[in-house]
């Protein structure tokens, strides 16, 4: 069955409300659970704008739809995002919300390839806990998830300058465009790594 | 096939699953696929459209971090697989699943799976019949024999799994549970042997977020009633909580075990939705301990004070005096007032 981009961007539409207030109540149950630990410096979310979300919808592989249905197969329409200080803090946060949530992946993103440096971080696909979302249930539109990633402050940083370039990953740069971005991306690595170092343990 | 809400039924199938013994392996669990309408199906068909109301406990699959659940992955093929045969072929993985978690307390057992479409969500419901133990020496004819059994006790003791989704390789992670054996006016925990060693899923709150989301129902609650008598029944429940440990519990539960049935129906109200207002925790301790902690205060001359820590703010003003020190002030009505006095040596 073909993805319909106007049927897709209408039932997009009719639910943006309702996927932006569970984005925020997302984002206020994790401002309530990470508001005792040391180091956060925010918590934020987003739902994905219509554009991106049908740029993804209307992805193919080998001439078939990669998404077949849409809204329940693209696990990041709604994402949140928790920065902290420093790389040792990273692990401290994801055991916290390991206790609060029910997850089905989780992954850390780091470069294969030991001379190569660009994207970094850590991605959860979790639940969405019923409190938050069940007045909307019987919606077959609102995610059974949320993308939630921990990065410290210079992957965040990395990642928004990156985004704000409009670079997507897969898409095609210069060898010189490469060589910047490798290289920014190498001097968040090397500020990140010295900073864990020099970070009294998060205690 | 069609129920009475309008599923149209693509699969019904029925295994005899006893309690697992090693010397049996392998063992061939007898089965059969219904494929006309008879009682057995009106009896079924009942069940599974009443299933979403009937299962208060919401449950989510576990997962190995990859997105993979060999239960989950069995009845997504069976919903996805248009043949009666292939769709047969993965649920006798599941009735097998369900005969290696089974033991001689679990008992015998008439395993059911049934599958409905409706408009564009597919539901499947999972359900053991628990049946007596005579039953497993009666022969070859055993599934017909255990079948009219247990239909015609119209047994109220059956576990029950539903699963309502959009058919999709993503979908099919949530579903909701109940266990027929649980009395509605106790607290007790959901079946481990069908939710977590049958099922391989769990509650779908997790133990902090679902004491967390009840300690702020019943704050907004305590904060919204004047009424000091509702306010000490409730806090009176909560404290009584506070010393049970691990304990399963729904706000439900925790309103009919502790308060009255009007503090009940506003709590109700408060929690905003049913499915919170039944959703199954386990009490996390530690946010417990954080969300209805107590404050110590220390003041001058020896003086201490516990304060709610939920109720700090709204009872306790701190202001700063000159030298840069703090100064509190406590207030509120006064409900007792009780002199403390050491027993001497004489008196022990």
């Amino acid at each position: 069955m073909a993805n319909n981009p106007d049927k897709l961007l209408a039932d997009f539409l009719s639910v943006k409300e309702v996927l932006t207030t569970i984005a925020i109540r997302i984002e206020d149950n994790l401002q309530e659970i990470v508001r005792d630990l040391k180091h956060v410096d925010r918590v934020q979310s987003r739902i994905k704008e219509e554009g991106s979300f049908l740029k993804k919808a209307l992805k193919k592989e080998k001439d078939k739809w990669k998404y077949k249905v849409p809204f329940k197969e693209i696990q990041d329409l709604i994402g949140a995002r928790i920065v902290v200080y420093y790389k040792n803090d990273v692990e401290v946060v994801k055991e916290e919300i390991k206790r609060f949530f029910n997850l089905v992946e989780h992954k850390t993103f780091v470069q294969d390839d030991v001379a190569k440096f660009g994207y970094e971080g850590f991605h959860m696909i979790c639940f969405i806990p019923s409190p938050i979302y069940s007045d909307h249930k019987a919606n077959s539109l609102i995610p059974d998830f949320f993308e939630l990633q921990i990065k410290t402050l210079y992957q965040h940083a990395w990642s928004q300058a990156n985004h704000g370039l409009g670079y997507k990953p897969g898409a095609e740069l210069t060898y010189d465009e490469e060589r910047k971005l490798a290289f920014i991306a190498a001097q968040s690595w090397g500020a990140d790594s010295i900073l864990s170092e020099l970070d009294v343990p998060n205690k | 096939m069609k129920t009475n809400n309008g599923f149209e039924i693509s699969f019904v199938f029925l295994a005899y699953v006893p309690p697992y013994h090693d010397e049996d392996q392998p063992k061939v669990l007898e089965t059969e696929i219904l494929k006309t309408e008879s009682k057995t199906t009106d009896y079924l068909f009942k069940i599974f459209d009443s299933a979403i109301d009937e299962s208060l406990i919401e449950i989510s699959f576990t997962s190995d971090g990859y997105q993979n659940n060999t239960i989950r992955s069995l009845i997504l093929s069976i919903v996805q697989n248009k043949t009666s045969a292939s769709k047969a072929l993965n649920a006798q993985k599941l009735a097998d699943a369900l005969y290696e978690v089974t033991d001689e307390r679990n008992g015998t057992g008439l395993f059911t799976i049934i599958v409905g479409k409706k408009a564009n969500t597919t539901r499947v419901v999972l359900s053991r019949f628990k049946g007596d133990e005579g039953l497993v020496n009666k022969g070859r004819k055993l599934l017909i024999d255990y079948m009219s059994e247990v239909f015609t006790k119209r047994s109220k003791h059956y576990k029950l799994a539903v699963f309502e989704d959009i058919v999709s390789d993503k979908s099919f992670w949530k579903g909701f549970s109940v266990d027929k054996q649980i009395s509605s006016h106790t607290i007790k925990s959901i079946s481990f042997f069908w939710v977590e060693k049958f099922l391989t899923a769990k509650t779908a709150l997790t133990s902090a977020q679902g004491t967390m989301h009840f300690s702020r129902v019943i704050r907004t609650m305590l904060s919204k009633t004047t009424n000091l008598e509702e306010q000490d029944e409730i806090i009176s429940g909560v404290i009584n909580l506070r010393s049970k440990r691990g304990l399963q519990i729904s706000v439900s539960d925790f309103c009919k075990t502790y308060l009255s049935e009007e503090i009940s129906n506003k709590i109700r109200e408060q929690s905003g939705n049913d499915d919170f207002f039944n959703s199954v925790f386990t009490i996390d301790n530690e946010v417990y301990r954080k969300e209805f902690g107590k404050t110590v205060l220390t003041i001058q001359d020896g003086i201490t004070a516990y304060i709610p820590t939920f109720k700090y703010d709204e009872h306790v003003t701190e202001t700063i005096n000159k030298d840069g020190s703090k100064r509190v002030t406590i207030e509120g009505k006064l409900n007792g007032k009780r002199m403390n006095v050491q027993p001497t040596q004489k008196q022990k």
